[in-house]
């Protein structure tokens, strides 16, 4: 196990690696220069020598191959670069944004998890019933409404209309436990809807299917009551294609993670990711897409190591 | 500004709609006296504010960095807040009215002797004086303290220190916009103390002058400020108690809608409505609700140098196929004025002669006619990529199909319609602005070959020798008149074709006091802060 | 044999199960009983239904698409098709045990072995840690599987396919039940491990006076360690005997057929070998009348008309047929 996961971190690493020459060079095709129209939008009109003066203080005006040299050699120091659209330091600016979309995502992962899971198991054991058809019904609703008008649909009823939870904006949980938690209730709630839909899918199909085993008959036969059954026997084999779902989904929110962070006002680095595309923010791209990668390569990781644990013939495969 | 940004134009629009009163028009002096003396001061007899509460506002982008100068600053309304600027412009956007200045002269239209107000402090106890300004526009200038605003210093030669509280401002050559840009932010006063220690902290730890001071800054999520109790005005305005407010709070909420729904949750207490929610409030009985002419001009900008639209006859043709009372209607929710040229209906130098453009679709297929194009024009160019760009251009795209031209309009994001403005790559594009300071820097940037949006695509040798002149007129009355007559000469070449000037609205929650719309439109910024806020009963 | 008392009787058992194509019978009506210490064999070919009778018993038919639906089956008086959910599992695995019939696929791949073996123990009898720990250890040794404590921690992968069947068999017998219903247990293994086994089980039956179901299509275990045989045809029990009386005197004609196509240890090799011509029916499309007229040589017109029923043609010896011929 161990020399497994020392594999995969080296793999972690070069693709790493190729990331950062991918996302340099991506930059650089991009149409457009991030100066310029985050300038044009500004009020300086007549002057456009204060573009290229600002272009000038963030390097911009080196050929590709110096920029990128010096980013590379600033970055491994410590050093990411200062924001183009938001004047902050990239490495301040990460490790401040980083907590909150932790944290978004750990609620969604529960929400996801506490919602998909139940509704999966039950809707394989009351299969084709009316709760099932229910359930059914409400997962694909999870799955397919959109973000955005679930997210301002519950602002206006839960912090409008019925106003127990502020409509938006974040509160450090240190600062203010209470709170934070308040206010991290539909974002979260928002952001784990679409994956509990889809894991309750997955779990309902996964469970259906090993209830089918023969080994689950073996349980019965056992004397074991359908709770005991499910519990001890079917839930962890129905698992194992359930946590790649899992992996995938949690991979995958950071895409969500952006309209539920500008749309709940959170500081985060969902926001602040795609801000930097369409600002062409070049220093916070390349940081975020690393964090990308190193975010879905650390969730394939933890979703091996996983599997390994649920599914013992993996385990000594490898 | 490049036109698209309906979006940004907001954020603007507030800046602008805090901007100041007319003193003695005409005159190319601003001279001061008692505050209480100046129209724009004065109170209301039964306004009773008391004190208490902090005041809750959003922003749709975090401040970025704090220092004026130093680029990028996204929320010029909280810049407001702690930071005050040496002039105002008023209620027609004449850099007029003396704020942290005394007063300004011109002794000829190469030198200006400045008086400052006497007993203003920074934030950090050091005194607002002379030698600060002097320090302080010495540091805009000095190119390795990269401030973005330098070039608009570029016609300072020197600054002299006659006494403590007056100076002596020798330009390179007459300098008519001087006025205007002490309006704008090279104006903003920064604590000399506070730079010289440290201009890379100045970015995150403002020292200003302003009712306000940073009292807690969450990067990408909020600002917290608290009441100046040391604030200049409170003392020289004979109301000792203001700012009313303990402080105020700015969060950062990116979206329209969620900033909307905190307005109405109670959780914020004032707030710029996009136009698309104006109607949907209008009637709340919690809110009060004001509209006021905005500051931003929409427009379609041609290229005038390249392609079909050096025919004065096609962009004619454009020009008077578009229906602008539709596209206010139909796209700004009637939220709109409509435009004749350059300037708003409310700004000292647009012409009061000019009619808006006629709608007359016959006489566009006219023109397309005379000018050999009977069977149909193509034109190419690009407009913003937001929701309402969208409709605008898809509006714009039809008005124009009726008549026979077809709009090939790429929707784009800034960077990359930036790029192409620059390479000049278009017929026919977006082509707004956002009008803050002098009316120089917007007839340079739009049609001065050195101008920020022109790069090549305008050359009306007539429009470029009056905005030289008027950069060089420091006669208020004779300036005027030189803008009245680019904006005959841009009317009558069909330059561009102007669409509408903005109109913003703002929400206030009832237990909000002391808004009154008619005094903020006459004196605007002077108004603005000469007239404090307060809530009733100082409770939030 | 026959006065020892009676464990189970089975009553006019039918199982259906519902499928796409319609409705299948796969038992129908079946009827026998089980005494103490008496090893019962279930004989017939492929999809003839001895896994579903066997489940049935303990009410593990698939439901759905299975369904009981007519009968009873009575444990010491108990009927266990109207027993309670509680009752029912208070059985399963502590007074009857199944072995089933695959073993690659009957144990749970992510759970260890001796956690699998140690369950109905827990279950049933409430054991703990060491004592339950050592009561598996006895019973893979039992199984004679090597280094059974090791053992215990690995994972069913980890296991030949007849030591897999091994501990299916250890974890049946562990509750020491009144009955075993062990579907083919032997069918993977190799002949001398298959001798083994069954050994293994023939000494709990005989230790334990336990009743032994032995579900196989193997003719040669069954006349070695079955009391009684039935044989099943198309869901039903066509014909009921001793082992020793049905060997030397099969009655029915399917019978008859089923074990000329088998060799025989009494017999010499050079005995020709028959098979019965035909195929089993269609479950979906079952003849009128005997379901195994079309491949009786001694059908005659009543056959094709009306199904038979079981009847006594000799001492505790029973078939189900129009006709009887004497084999
Ligand atoms: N889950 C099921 N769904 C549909 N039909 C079934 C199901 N299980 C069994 N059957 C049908 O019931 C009949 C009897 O099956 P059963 O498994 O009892 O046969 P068997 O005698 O045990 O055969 P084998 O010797 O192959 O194990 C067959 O026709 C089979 O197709
Ligand atoms: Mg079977």
């Amino acid at each position: 196990m161990g020399r497994f996961i020392g594999v995969r971190l080296l793999h972690a690493l070069v693709i790493l690696a190729l990331v950062t020459v991918l996302v340099f060079i991506i930059a650089q095709l991009m149409p457009g220069d991030g100066v310029l129209a985050a300038m044009a939008g500004s009020i300086d009109m007549s002057d456009a020598s204060a573009v290229e003066r600002v272009r000038k203080q963030y390097g911009l005006d080196q050929p590709i191959l110096v920029q990128f040299g010096d980013w590379l050699a600033r970055f491994v120091t410590g050093d990411w670069g200062t924001s183009i659209g938001g004047g902050e330091k990239v490495y301040d600016m990460f490790m401040r944004r980083l907590s909150p979309t932790l944290e978004l995502f750990l609620g969604a992962t529960i929400w996801s998890i506490g919602i998909g899971i139940p509704a999966g198991i039950i809707g394989a054991l009351k299969r084709n019933s009316a709760v099932d058809v229910a359930l059914t019904t409400g997962t694909m609703i999870g799955v397919s409404i959109p973000a955005f008008w679930e997210a301002i649909m519950l602002i206006y009823l839960l912090a409008v209309i019925f106003p127990i939870l502020p409509p938006s904006g974040y509160v450090p949980f240190f600062e203010d436990p209470w709170l934070n938690i308040k206010s991290m209730l539909l974002p979260t709630f928002v952001l784990g809807t679409h994956s509990a839909g889809l894991l309750a899918r997955y779990v309902r199909s996964s469970l259906l299917e090993v209830l089918g085993q023969d080994y689950i008959r073996t349980a019965r036969a056992k004397g074991f009551s359908e709770r005991a059954v499910i519990v001890l026997h079917a839930l962890k084999p129905a698992m194992i294609p359930v946590v790649t779902v899992i992996g995938l989904a949690w991979a995958h929110m950071l895409g969500g993670a952006f309209f539920v962070e500008v749309i709940f006002a959170i500081p985060g680095l969902g926001r602040m990711s795609v801000d930097a595309i369409f600002q062409k923010d070049f220093p916070v791209m390349q940081a975020t897409l690393i964090a990308v990668t190193l975010n879905v390569l650390l969730v394939n990781l933890l979703v091996d190591i996983l599997y390994g644990y649920l599914d013992p013939r993996i385990r000594v495969r490898r | 500004m490049s036109g698209d940004t309906d979006r940004r134009a907001f954020v603007l629009g507030f800046v602008a709609a805090t901007f100041a009163a007319a003193l003695r028009p005409g005159a190319a002096e601003a001279a001061g006296g008692a505050i209480k003396d100046q129209p724009w001061a004065v109170w209301d007899k039964n306004d009773k504010p008391v004190r208490g509460g902090y005041f809750r506002v959003a922003a749709e982008q975090y401040i970025g960095k704090m220092n004026p100068n130093h680029w990028p600053v996204n929320d010029w309304v909280s810049m407001g807040y702690f930071h005050e600027r040496l002039m105002f412009n008023d209620g027609q956007y004449k850099p007029t009215v003396p704020w942290l200045a005394e007063s300004v002269k011109f002794e000829d239209p190469k030198t200006v002797l400045m008086r400052l107000r006497e007993g203003v402090t920074f934030h950090d106890g050091s005194a607002f004086d002379a030698a600060s300004i002097k320090y302080q526009m010495e540091w805009i200038k000095d190119a390795k303290n990269q401030a973005w605003t330098l070039g608009m210093m570029a016609p300072l030669e020197s600054i002299e220190i006659v006494d403590p509280l007056t100076l002596r401002w020798k330009f390179k050559q007459p300098w008519a916009a001087f006025n205007g840009v002490m309006t704008n932010v090279p104006g903003y006063a920064l604590s000399a103390k506070a730079l010289q220690a440290d201009g890379d902290k100045y970015d995150i730890d403002p020292k200003g002058t302003g009712p306000y001071l940073l009292e807690e800054a969450s990067p990408g999520n909020y600002l917290k400020l608290k009441r100046n109790p040391n604030w200049w005005f409170a003392k020289a305005s004979g109301h000792p108690d203001m700012p009313y407010f303990d402080g105020i709070h700015v969060s950062v909420i990116p979206d329209p809608a969620v900033r909307l729904a905190n307005l109405r949750a109670g959780k914020i207490d004032a707030l710029t409505l996009e136009k698309s929610q104006y109607a949907a409030v209008r009637n709340d009985p919690n809110l009060n609700i004001y509209r006021f002419p905005g500051n931003h001009t929409a427009g379609l900008r041609f290229n005038t140098t390249k392609g079909v639209f050096q025919d004065i006859r096609l962009r004619k043709a454009v020009s008077h196929a578009i229906d602008r009372r539709a596209l206010i209607a139909g796209t700004q929710f009637g939220l709109a004025r409509i435009a004749s040229c350059i300037f708003p209906g409310d700004h000292w130098c647009h012409n009061p002669e000019l009619k808006p453009v006629a709608f007359d679709p016959d006489l566009s297929k006219k023109l397309l006619a005379e000018a050999g194009h009977a069977n149909g024009l193509t034109v190419k160019g690009y407009y913003p990529n937001t929701a309402i760009g969208q409709t605008v251009a898809e509006a714009v795209r039809n008005m124009l199909g009726k008549v026979g031209i077809t709009w090939q309009v790429d929707l784009l994001a800034p960077a990359q319609s930036a790029t192409r403005m620059r390479e000049a790559d278009y017929d026919l594009a977006t082509g707004g602005w956002t009008w803050v300071f002098d009316p120089d820097p917007t007839a340079t940037g739009l049609y001065h070959p050195g101008g920020g949006f022109n790069f090549g695509r305008s050359k009306n040798d007539q429009v470029i020798a009056l905005v030289e002149a008027g950069r060089q007129e420091i006669d208020l009355e004779k300036r005027k008149q030189i803008y009245w007559q680019m904006e005959k000469v841009l009317y009558d070449a069909y330059e561009d074709a102007w669409l509408w000037w903005d109109e913003t609205v703002v929400a206030y929650r009832k237990q909000v006091q002391g808004w009154k719309n008619e005094g903020f439109m006459k004196y605007r910024d002077a108004w603005f802060w000469a007239h404090p806020l307060w809530f009733k009963d100082g409770k939030q | 044999m026959n006065d020892a008392p009676e464990l189970l009787s089975v009553r006019n058992l039918t199982v259906d199960f519902a499928t796409a194509e319609g409705l299948i019978t796969a038992v129908d009506n079946v009827s026998f009983d089980l005494r103490e210490g008496e090893i019962l064999a279930l004989v017939g070919e492929s999809g003839c239904g001895k896994s579903a009778t066997a489940l049935a018993l303990l009410r593990l038919i698939a439901n759905p698409p299975g369904r009981i639906a007519s009968g009873s089956v009575a444990f010491r008086g108990q009927d266990l098709l109207r027993a309670s959910e509680d009752e029912i599992r208070d059985i399963r695995g502590n007074r009857i045990a199944m072995i089933f019939q695959e073993p690659m696929t009957s144990l749970n791949p992510v759970l260890t072995v001796g956690r699998q073996i140690g369950e109905p123990l827990m279950l049933h009898e409430g054991l703990r840690e060491e004592a339950l720990l050592e009561k598996c250890v006895k019973l893979l040794e039992s199984v004679s599987i090597p280094e059974p404590r090791r053992r215990m921690g690995g994972y069913p992968h980890q296991f030949s396919g007849g030591m897999r069947q091994r501990v299916m068999i250890a974890m049946g017998m562990g509750c020491a039940p009144d009955i075993i219903i062990a579907d083919e247990p032997t069918t993977a293994l190799d002949v001398t491990i298959q001798a083994q086994l069954l050994e293994l089980l023939r000494q709990q039956v005989e230790t334990h006076r336990t009743a032994l179901m032995l579900i196989t299509h193997n003719l040669g275990i069954v006349a070695r360690y079955a009391d009684r045989v039935n044989v099943m045809y198309a869901g039903r029990i066509v014909e009921s005997a001793g082992a020793d009386d049905l060997y030397e005197r099969p009655r029915h004609p399917y019978t008859i057929g089923l074990l000329r196509s088998v060799p025989r240890l009494d017999q010499p090799t050079a005995a020709k070998l028959v098979p019965i011509p035909g195929q089993p029916p269609d479950a979906l499309r079952m003849p009128q009348g005997c379901a195994f007229h079309p491949r009786c040589p001694f059908a005659v017109a009543r056959c094709r008309a009306e199904a038979p029923a079981l009847r006594e043609v000799g001492a505790g010896h029973a078939i189900a047929c129009w006709v009887d011929v004497d084999g």
